[in-house]
């Protein structure tokens, strides 16, 4: 395989990937605050209202992150094949419970969140809407079991090279998956959070706003910084438990060219190939002890990993990327608390430059998540399960031409539909949602 | 049978090792069957936004929407169910179609994806969204008649066998056209009917080169097959089989050619006929390769993951069987005869 093909293939797999696990995250995201809207709507009002709009909007993401689902599935298929070869045994089951836990879901309750409001009492509705929650969050379990499960294979063991299934309670549960989902939960709030002020301030900019507005408004402002600290907490300790089984990471991380015990870890300095110290430091405080941990043992270093080590490069920069956008997202939201506090949480009030920055808010909160889990999934790198499996030997032959040509129409298609869903959330937010009904049976 | 194909693998009939992994390609099969099925008409109307006239198009989508959220299910769990039942088969089949795969995915991600947007789009956004669902379905049809023609012929490489895949690719287009043209028949008066009755008959005889192209090939280019169907111990059944085929053809291309001398009769005929088609061809897929999943090469006991997964994905199926038949399969009640009682001519109150 030539390196070509082995960036384009990794490409259209982080792309399908990142695609899903984005409407993913926003439907997760959203599904909660739905829960939490419609529970406080028993009399209409301003929940009501908020709810009604902010449904809509869930309905989109979630056939997006639903149809995003199997193209996946596919290349999972296509593109590593000796992946389901060798660790079949587990992700063919999580996979599969994945599948079966949204059609579930779905097929139950869906509909009638969606459609059967009005036939149903305020107490089936809540629970319906509870349950859709529920279901996504279920989803997203077994997506995330999935993922922790190849950056740190627990409850499965190795018998000639193929992986079997040791206990089902422990790969579910064991880990990394339950810090894995908890983060992913925080990035899917923070997502959600960012984008309903980014829209709140966009419809208040052509039209007073509504009290569904205005409670949206707050809570937004209330919730955004405390997820962003919930999620960097959480991030901090999924770093912190794949310390002891990812060292190739650390030493990306840190930079740490020979082996021996690990450098400090800096919050920012500039890499360099060579062993000797020419770091270009701006902090120079070690924040190691922050991180709380003392490592005893030396580590190897990436020259003497040879071939086994992530893109150092990738690896080292976005980590720091994260720290950054995170903290910049932080300042952000608590700049904004402060002036709409000031404001009595009345988006009218905001000033055409903060609207800017309310909008902007999204984009970062993507990029973040962009860069954390480009991290999560290129500091794994060169295996597929960490420890075992390379993801170069599960790799299928395929002709560089092709793998060219599907990209190329892969990233055209992915660009099509989410400038499509951007346009789509823009005129609902300047002209209100287009009413979807549906009948069973009839067209 | 089911005794000597047990004692043939040296396991009893009551083994879980045997029979689980036998329901569970039954119950895949049920999938793929409904998939083809229900999905297939879904598929069709798409491909023939393609030819339609504008003013047409809305009424098209807009007959579809009731079975999209049932219809996207089929193939999901179908793959969901691969996966966790025959990991084993999974590098040898799937491993070796990257390019139909890669078409079937995005062509699926267009369709489900399309639909759903342009029913929240307003009308001015409508354009772009319609024309995703049609190249989408123009995706997946190509894509299920390559994929098809890939796994008969075994997977060889060769100018030969691509041309081949490329046939059956267009075949397969054209087959589910006519099927979501037989739909149409059914389902709509007026010009929408006439048009489709043009559109049934112009594909006809591009699907009957398909169903006869994969079974020639698949008996031709496989000694185990061949013996299967020309041992000469079961001429009734292979001559029935047959004989149905011709005969559902030759009857649907009788009354479309009725149908455009203006005599709307049984116009849920053509897509009953074309069901039976479709269904017979499946049968006669699964009949051939059973039990390999890889001709010669991957039995579905190979492939089959072990018994404690199996287990748990048939007590998952279990559970996911009355859910479907209750929310998914009721959806599908009404997806037979005219979808509205014709409008009555206007009359204006002159009388």
């Amino acid at each position: 395989m030539t390196q070509t093909a082995w960036v384009l293939s990794l490409s259209q797999f982080f792309l399908s990937l990142g695609f899903m696990l984005f409407f993913l995250a926003l439907e997760l995201g959203l599904a909660w605050i739905l829960f939490a809207l419609r529970l406080r709507a028993r009399r209409g009002g301003a929940a009501m209202l908020a709810y009604r709009f902010w449904v809509r909007v869930f309905a989109l993401s979630l056939v997006m992150g639903f149809a995003a689902a199997l193209p996946l599935l596919l290349q999972l298929g296509a593109l590593w094949p000796g992946l389901m070869d060798r660790a079949g045994a587990v992700i063919g089951p999580l996979a599969g419970m994945a599948v079966l836990t949204a059609f579930f879901f779905k097929s139950c309750f869906l509909g009638a969140m969606l459609y059967g409001q009005r036939r149903m009492s305020y107490t089936a509705h809540v629970l319906v809407v509870g349950m859709v929650a529920l279901g996504s969050s279920l989803t997203a379990w077994w997506v995330m079991v999935l993922l922790a499960w190849l950056q740190w294979p627990v409850g499965a063991s190795v018998d000639d090279g193929v992986w079997q299934l040791a206990g089902w309670w422990s790969l579910s549960t064991g880990g990394a998956a339950p810090t894995l989902f908890m983060l992913f939960l925080a990035g899917g709030l923070l997502l959600a959070l960012t984008l309903m002020l980014s829209l709140t301030a966009v419809r208040t900019l052509r039209r007073p706003s509504d009290e569904g507005d205005r409670s949206v408004f707050a809570a937004g402002l209330w919730g955004l910084p405390v997820m962003i600290i919930l999620q960097a907490l959480w991030a901090a300790q999924l770093g912190r438990i794949l310390l002891a089984v990812q060292p190739a990471r650390l030493a990306a991380v840190v930079s740490q060219w020979s082996s021996g015990l690990p450098e400090p870890v800096l919050w920012w300095s500039w890499p360099t190939r060579t062993a000797s110290d020419v770091y270009a430091r701006i902090f120079l405080r070690d924040w190691t002890p922050w991180l709380g941990f003392t490592p005893q043992a030396s580590i190897a270093g990436l020259n003497d990993l040879a071939g086994l080590a992530p893109p150092w490069g990738l690896t080292f920069f976005s980590a720091r990327l994260a720290v950054i956008l995170s903290g910049l997202l932080l300042l952000c939201a608590v700049a904004a608390l402060w002036r709409g506090h000031r404001l009595g949480y009345e988006p009218d009030g905001l000033s055409r430059g903060h609207r800017r920055v309310l909008r902007a808010l999204v984009w970062l909160a993507l990029g973040l998540q962009l860069v954390g889990w480009g991290h999560l999934l290129i500091g794994n790198l060169p295996y597929a399960v960490q420890g075992s499996l390379m993801l170069r030997d599960a790799a299928a032959s395929v002709s560089e031409s092709l793998l060219w040509l599907v990209f190329i129409l892969q990233i055209l298609v992915y660009g099509a539909l989410g400038l499509g869903f951007r346009q789509l959330l823009q005129h609902a937010s300047r002209y209100g949602v287009v009413p979807v009904v549906r009948h069973r049976g009839h067209a | 049978m089911i005794d000597s194909l047990a004692g043939l693998l040296g396991l009893g009939a009551t083994d879980p090792a045997f029979w689980m992994p036998l329901a569970l390609m039954g119950v895949l099969m049920v999938t793929v069957v409904a998939g083809v099925l229900l999905d297939g008409f879904d598929i069709g109307v798409g491909c023939l936004l393609w030819v339609a006239p504008a003013r047409l198009r809305g009424r098209m989508l807009s007959l579809l929407s009731p079975w999209r959220d049932a219809n996207e299910y089929w193939l999901l769990l179908g793959l969901g169910l691969f996966a966790a039942a025959f990991p084993g088969a999974w590098s040898r089949t799937l491993g070796q179609l990257y390019l139909p795969l890669s078409m079937l995915a995005i062509g699926t991600l267009l369709r489900s994806v399309c639909f759903e947007c342009r029913l929240r789009a307003p009308v001015e956004q409508q354009g772009p969204w319609s024309f995703g669902f049609a190249a989408g379905a123009v995706m997946v049809a190509f894509s299920h008649g390559y994929l098809l023609a890939r796994v008969v012929s075994a997977y060889e490489a060769g100018v030969g066998p691509a041309g081949f895949a490329l046939l059956m690719g267009v075949c397969s287009l054209a087959t589910y056209a006519l099927l979501g043209a037989a739909w149409l028949i059914m389902r709509e008066a007026g010009e929408l009917r006439i048009r489709a009755v043009g559109w049934a008959r112009r594909t006809l005889r591009w699907g009957a080169v398909g169903v006869m192209g994969i079974s020639v090939v698949l008996d031709f280019s496989n000694a185990g097959v061949f013996l299967k169907w020309g041992d000469g111990q079961h001429w009734g059944a292979v001559g029935l089989v047959w004989g149905i085929l011709l005969a559902c053809f030759v009857l649907a291309e009788m009354l479309l050619q009725r149908m455009i001398n203006h005599s709307y009769r049984a116009t849920a005929l053509p897509y009953g006929l074309v069901l039976v088609i479709l269904v017979l061809m499946l049968g006669g897929l699964a009949y051939s390769f059973f039990p390999y999943l890889v001709l010669d090469e991957i039995t579905l006991w190979d492939a089959a993951a072990p018994v404690a997964i199996l287990q748990l994905a048939l007590s998952a199926t279990v559970v996911a069987l009355p859910v479907a038949i209750i929310f998914n399969l009721r959806v599908y009640w009404r997806v037979l005869g005219q979808s509205r009682p014709p409008d009555l001519p206007d009359f204006s109150g002159k009388w």
